[in-house]
């Protein structure tokens, strides 16, 4: 089979012969744009809804020739982003619009408890689905679709925004499931060391073909990450001391009044660290690098920055999606917008927005258009669009989501390098090995408290 | 909100309240019952705890509208009778009546999809004699202009912390919104119309098309009929 996408020469999909027997649990894998979605969306019978193009060869799903008209209703689908994906207004309502549309004889409250349960959701059945965290409402897309009991379900990405721990549960909630009803499982990921032993099979693709399709311990790959652990290479933090960049005293903060979703928070950071920030989700780690930016105001306490620059200046904060900020006609212009609105002189703007293209391998691509990028490059075009500023305390946001082993080693550089040149690093994330491999500090967040604050030593919790 | 009277009318209903404010937001010729339409929508959006960024969006389009939309009007009317004197007159006030009529819109738009749940939305426009497509395409064009503001508000944070200062004079500052927010939200609906295919989010589906309408509700359709007919006479 082969996929050639509307209005391109270029070939998503390759020579793809492949055949999955019910009950399989199946993980694909590969590098950014490899075509992974793609091949999951002709799996799960979608094509024909989900992407613009031309599907070459025969697929057949459930014994039906789909090559053409596709065939929807095969397979649930739970995609990367979560909120995209619900349409109730509270949890129970969210899993209840699922059972509805199952045929057959079941027990209603019974199969609402068994869906919810699980994924801890049980708790918060009457929340509003608004209201909840990203990791929270992931967890409750991955349930409405198990409460559609498909036979076959893929899922891309799904642990991006989860916690460790939910993520852990999800892939056994995965295996019990595929165990219980013969579910048949395909799943796409980058995290390699959940899959392995999760998975029966493994397929790994590479520009659009499979180049390896077989049993998970027969699969020999490079680490995901391809950089040296932080220990091996060392920060500046042992030689510039304590000088403090930023200091976070005795912050509170709840959403309109409510609930307090950092409680009595201190933290200071001193140039050359990189502190991590972990967590389940929902325990205040995205607030708190909000209010480090100075998006948001504490309700209590204070946040003080080294220097007479405002925060917003001296903090540069690195989104999620790169989706929601790409705006010039150039690779270059959108590097050069922070710099600008910083009324930094010309000269420099030049020279501080080559240096950040530099920075994360982008500066032969500084005519692009930036919607032209692959998400991988998209994200470190952000990330040198933040690079480019004056900014002391750099935060970065879940910085490891969607990105492959070459991407999250030129992030992880990046970041080193900024502490090398004093700089300070606060990012909040969910890799425990991205945290292994570039932290200096390890800060946990549970409930808006901090409960555990070390320099990395080993393995965190 | 949840024990507001409008929570208990049933969702046919305040769709068919919605739809009778649409129609006499653009059809009704009185200035009078156009101004009381907005006022009472403004309170009503107030009441349901909409306004915020909402209104504050809301406040900007009008005063950055309403300037260019009575300046087109001037320019048509001179167009017409070639006197300035008259093509003033004309154009200030069919200007901002023009205007009124499409603040009218957005306010019962906004009201009517913060009263009104996703889940009652998407069930109303799935029936056995709609087919299922035009149903999702209703009701994710019914909820556009609320969730394009939620993320026009997330998208300016993540400017501003680029360091975005909007100018309202200067169109070309609110590039860094518009081009992102044009772009999430293609992205957004096509994955939202796989998400609906996916789910089988179909005809039937939902609780509140298995709802009866009570006698507050058959009181209410008929004022709204009433109304529609005296608009259209």
């Amino acid at each position: 089979m082969g996929f050639q996408a509307a209005g391109t020469e270029a070939l998503l999909l390759e020579d793809i012969s492949l055949q999955i027997q019910a009950g399989e649990r199946v993980g694909i894998i590969g590098p950014s744009g490899s075509g992974k979605t793609t091949l999951g969306l002709h799996l799960a019978g979608l094509h024909r809804v989900a992407l613009l193009g031309h599907t070459s060869g025969r697929l057949w799903l459930n014994g039906r020739d789909c090559t053409q008209n596709g065939c929807e209703g095969f397979a649930g689908v739970v995609l990367q982003n979560p909120e995209v994906q619900l349409f109730g207004e509270t949890v129970e309502e969210e899993v209840s619009l699922s059972l509805q549309q199952r045929t057959g004889d079941f027990d209603r409250e019974r199969e609402l408890d068994r869906c919810l349960n699980p994924f801890g959701l049980g708790a918060v059945h009457d929340q509003r689905v608004a209201t909840l965290s990203l990791g929270w409402k992931q967890r409750l897309s991955v349930a409405s679709m198990l409460a559609l009991d498909p036979k076959v379900l893929l899922l891309d990405e799904p642990t991006s925004y989860l916690d460790e721990a939910t993520a852990d549960l999800l892939f056994d909630v995965l295996a019990a499931q595929a165990e219980r009803t013969g579910l048949t499982v395909l799943l796409i990921e980058h995290d390699l060391h959940r899959l392995v032993p999760w998975a029966s099979r493994l397929v790994a693709m590479r520009q659009g073909r499979i180049v390896f399709d077989g049993l998970p311990a027969a699969y020999s790959s490079p680490s995901r990450l391809f950089v040296e652990p932080a220990d091996a290479v060392g920060t500046k933090r042992s030689r510039r001391g304590e000088e403090r960049v930023l200091a976070i005293e005795r912050v509170s903060f709840g959403y309109n009044g409510c609930r307090a979703v950092l409680d009595d928070v201190s933290l200071s950071l001193a140039a050359g660290e990189i502190v991590a920030v972990v967590g389940p989700n929902g325990s205040g780690k995205s607030t708190l690098l909000n209010l480090v930016k100075g998006l948001l105001e504490p309700d209590d306490g204070r946040i003080i920055c080294a220097g007479p620059a405002p925060r917003m200046d001296t903090v540069g904060l690195v989104f999620q999606n790169p989706d929601s900020q790409l705006f010039a006609h150039s690779v270059f212009e959108e590097c050069a917008f922070l710099p600008r609105n910083q009324n930094l002189p010309t000269q420099e703007v030049s020279s501080r927005t080559r240096r950040a293209l530099a920075q994360v391998g982008l500066q032969s691509q500084a005519e692009r258009v930036p919607f032209s990028l692959s998400y991988g490059e998209k994200r470190r075009l952000t990330l040198a669009s933040t690079l480019s500023g004056r900014s002391t305390v750099l935060c970065l946001d879940e910085p490891t989501v969607g990105l492959d082993g070459d991407c999250l080693g030129q992030v992880a550089g990046v970041l080193r390098q900024i502490s090398a040149e004093g700089g300070a690093v606060l990012l909040a994330t969910h890799d425990s090995d991205f945290v292994k491999a570039v932290a200096s500090r390890v800060v946990t967040l549970r409930d808006g408290r901090i409960v555990g604050d070390t320099a990395r030593q080993g393995d965190i919790a | 909100m949840t024990g507001a009277w409008w929570t208990k009318l049933h969702p046919l209903t305040r769709l068919a309240l919605f739809l009778t404010v649409c129609l006499h937001a653009a059809l009704g010729r009185e200035f009078l019952p156009q101004l009381l339409l907005f006022v009472g929508l403004l309170v009503l959006l107030f009441a349901c705890g909409a306004a915020g960024f909402h209104y504050r969006l809301l406040i900007w389009a009008h005063v950055l509208g309403l300037p260019g939309t009575i300046l087109l009007f001037i320019a048509i009317g001179y167009e017409q009778t070639h006197l300035w004197s008259e093509a003033l007159a004309w154009g200030v006030v069919e200007g901002a009546r023009y205007a009124l009529r499409l603040e009218c819109l957005f306010l019962a738009n906004l009201v009517f999809i913060s009263i009104t749940s996703t889940r009652e939305i998407i069930s109303l426009f799935s029936h056995r004699w709609m087919p299922t497509a035009a149903g999702t395409l209703l009701s994710t064009a019914v909820r556009f202009v609320p969730l394009s503001l939620t993320e026009a508000r997330r998208i300016y944070d993540i400017q501003r912390c680029r360091g975005l200062r909007l100018r309202p004079w200067a169109p070309r500052s609110w590039l860094p919104i518009m081009v992102p927010l044009f772009v999430s939200q293609m992205c957004r609906a096509h994955d939202t119309s796989v998400m609906l295919v996916v789910r089988r989010i179909a005809p039937g589906a939902g609780a509140a098309s298995s709802r009866k309408p009570g006698v507050a509700d058959w009181f209410v359709l008929g004022l709204a009929l009433a109304i529609c007919i005296q608009t259209l006479l």
